[in-house]
């Protein structure tokens, strides 16, 4: 599976927790409300925080508070599906990290998604 | 039963949480300002500044916005120590933000290898604060700009508090001579304290009379007194408007100069003519009666060339007054020209004024002028005509000169009633 896959978001909607941290990418999947539901072992890796800190948050306002903006929080407003990607710059354990996020969601699928993958 | 945090994965991610949730921005730089930690609120914060510069380092993204900031950083002589604290970084308008970004820089060297800096985003503090400044110096404007009024603030027991350029500019006062007294120093007559407890117990009251300027100079002002709003009620004070009215009683003044025959002080032509409309109307309305009289000094030549015209002044003088004594409130006396007067009574129908007319003779036959060690002794002839329906007040003084006219030709110091209009 492949970051730039076209059809990353369906395959994300029917991937189960083991095949979602055999990906060399991140992966944050949330419910309608934002709330995360699952935390993938890169991004782990990315981040520092584990999936179980992290899993049961609202992602934009107690995981990641400085993408509630509208280059990012803002992307997800619109209803129905979404696949964008956003280049950004991430303060991964601190260091200013450029990466490339993809936000997505399936038509009439229940959960929406962020990718990330370092530049 | 060790004291010291052992240093687990969960610690790691509680601080690591800690600095990612953090809602200020938190930096680490290296010895020339390269950028080697930055929490996420750092991110935020300088991606907007970062397009051109990339995010390599801080002097380089602050460089158009905080002015030499690596040279006040190369500046620190010391290894250690802050470079600056909640220094202003005017941005501007950037992608994302509403108001124009402001940041507040504080900037410490930790060692000659590594500084901090925290950065915050004051856009907000600082817009309201330059609205608040606005909106002072335009109040400012105003108050200072309008000539007739004066504002100013007084403590609860009267006392001078707050003093401005308009109140400079109405009673002279700079702020050092009036600040901390009582508001009697603006007054000629009244204290002022009683306007001021009224106005904190009604809501407002006001102030007329005399006010007094630094020059001693009095002056009619109007003032109003309110209490200051939204204080704690220990320290309400009053709020006094002032308005000038000396401005309006100088036109008055004018006016009625204009309208005054200066030798004498009764009304001249204009002035009869101003006031003889007023009350023409009124009579007319009212289904009264005007009569008018004109009246002139027999031998008037005389009186200059014996006694000199200081004498020929006084007569006129006396004669004005003679008239004035027998004509009620409401009656104008004028002085035509020369030797020449005229009086309009109105509500007098001829009778009436014949009767006033033959009064003036008789007060100015039995009067004696004395003027100089001279005295001086003089008569009048009269005429007198009623207004008849319509007819203006200068074609009745017309019928009464030409009967003042018959009363010369018949041998002066006489009344002599004028001829009906149309008949002859």
């Amino acid at each position: 599976m492949d970051f730039g896959d076209p059809e990353l978001a369906a395959t994300l909607d029917a991937a189960d927790a083991a095949e979602l941290d055999a990906l060399p990418f991140g992966v944050v999947a949330m419910d309608a409300t934002f709330v995360v539901v699952a935390y993938n072992r890169a991004e782990s890796a990315l981040s520092g925080l584990s999936p179980e800190r992290v899993v049961g948050r609202n992602f934009f306002s107690e995981v990641a508070p400085c993408t509630a903006n509208a280059m990012v929080a803002g992307r997800f407003d619109a209803p129905g599906a979404l696949d964008v990607e956003v280049p950004y710059v991430f303060a991964l354990r601190m260091r200013p990290t450029p990466v490339t996020l993809r936000l997505m969601r399936s038509p009439g699928g229940e959960r929406q998604y962020l990718a990330v993958q370092r530049r | 039963m060790s004291a010291l945090a052992e240093a687990t994965p969960a610690a790691d991610e509680d601080l690591l949480e800690f600095l990612y949730l953090c809602p200020m921005a938190v930096l680490q730089l290296g010895p020339r300002g390269e950028i080697e930690m930055v929490n996420p609120a750092g991110m935020r914060l300088l991606m907007p500044l970062a397009a051109a510069a990339g995010f390599e380092n801080l002097f380089d993204l602050l460089e158009p916005y905080a002015g030499p900031l690596r040279r006040q950083h190369a500046d620190l002589v010391a290894e250690r120590g802050t470079v600056c604290e909640d220094q202003r970084v005017e941005v501007g308008a950037v992608a994302g933000h509403a108001l124009p970004l402001v940041m507040a820089l504080t900037l410490v060297k930790i060692s000659p290898a590594r500084s901090m800096a925290v950065l915050a985003d004051v856009s907000r503090s600082v817009w309201m604060e330059r609205r608040a400044a606005e909106a002072e110096n335009q109040v400012r404007a105003m108050i200072e700009g309008i000539r007739e009024y004066a504002l100013l603030g007084l403590d609860p027991t009267g006392f001078i508090q707050s003093w401005n350029a308009s109140a400079q500019r109405l009673f002279g006062f700079d702020e050092a001579e009036v600040v901390g007294q009582p508001m009697s120093t603006l007054l000629s007559e009244d204290s002022g304290s009683g306007a001021v407890v009224e106005a904190l117990d009604r809501g407002w009251s006001e102030l007329e009379g005399r006010w007094r300027r630094k020059d001693g100079a009095d002056f009619r002002a109007h003032g109003l007194l309110s209490p200051t709003a939204a204080q704690a009620d220990d320290a309400r004070g009053v709020t006094l408007v002032i308005k000038d009215l000396s401005g309006q009683d100088r036109l008055r003044d004018l006016a009625t100069l204009a309208e005054t025959d200066p030798l004498t002080g009764v009304a001249n032509r204009r002035g009869l003519a101003a006031r003889g409309r007023v009350a023409l109307e009124r009579a007319r309305a009212a289904g009264q009666p005007v009569s008018v009289v004109q009246l002139d000094a027999d031998h008037f030549k005389r009186v200059n060339d014996t006694y000199g015209h200081p004498a020929g002044d006084a007569v006129l003088r006396a004669l004005a007054e003679a008239c004035a004594g027998q004509v009620r409130d409401g009656d104008v006396v004028a002085r035509l020209g020369g030797e020449e007067f005229g009086l309009l009574l109105p509500g007098a129908d001829r009778a009436t004024a014949l009767g006033v007319a033959e009064r003036v003779r008789l007060a100015v036959e039995a009067s004696v002028v004395t003027h100089g060690g001279d005295s001086i002794r003089y008569t009048i002839s009269l005429g007198v005509a009623e207004l008849e329906p319509g007819e203006p007040i200068d074609a009745a003084l017309q019928r009464a000169d030409a009967a003042l006219y018959r009363a010369k030709q018949g041998g002066r110091n006489r009344v002599a009633a004028a001829a009906e209009r149309g008949g002859g």
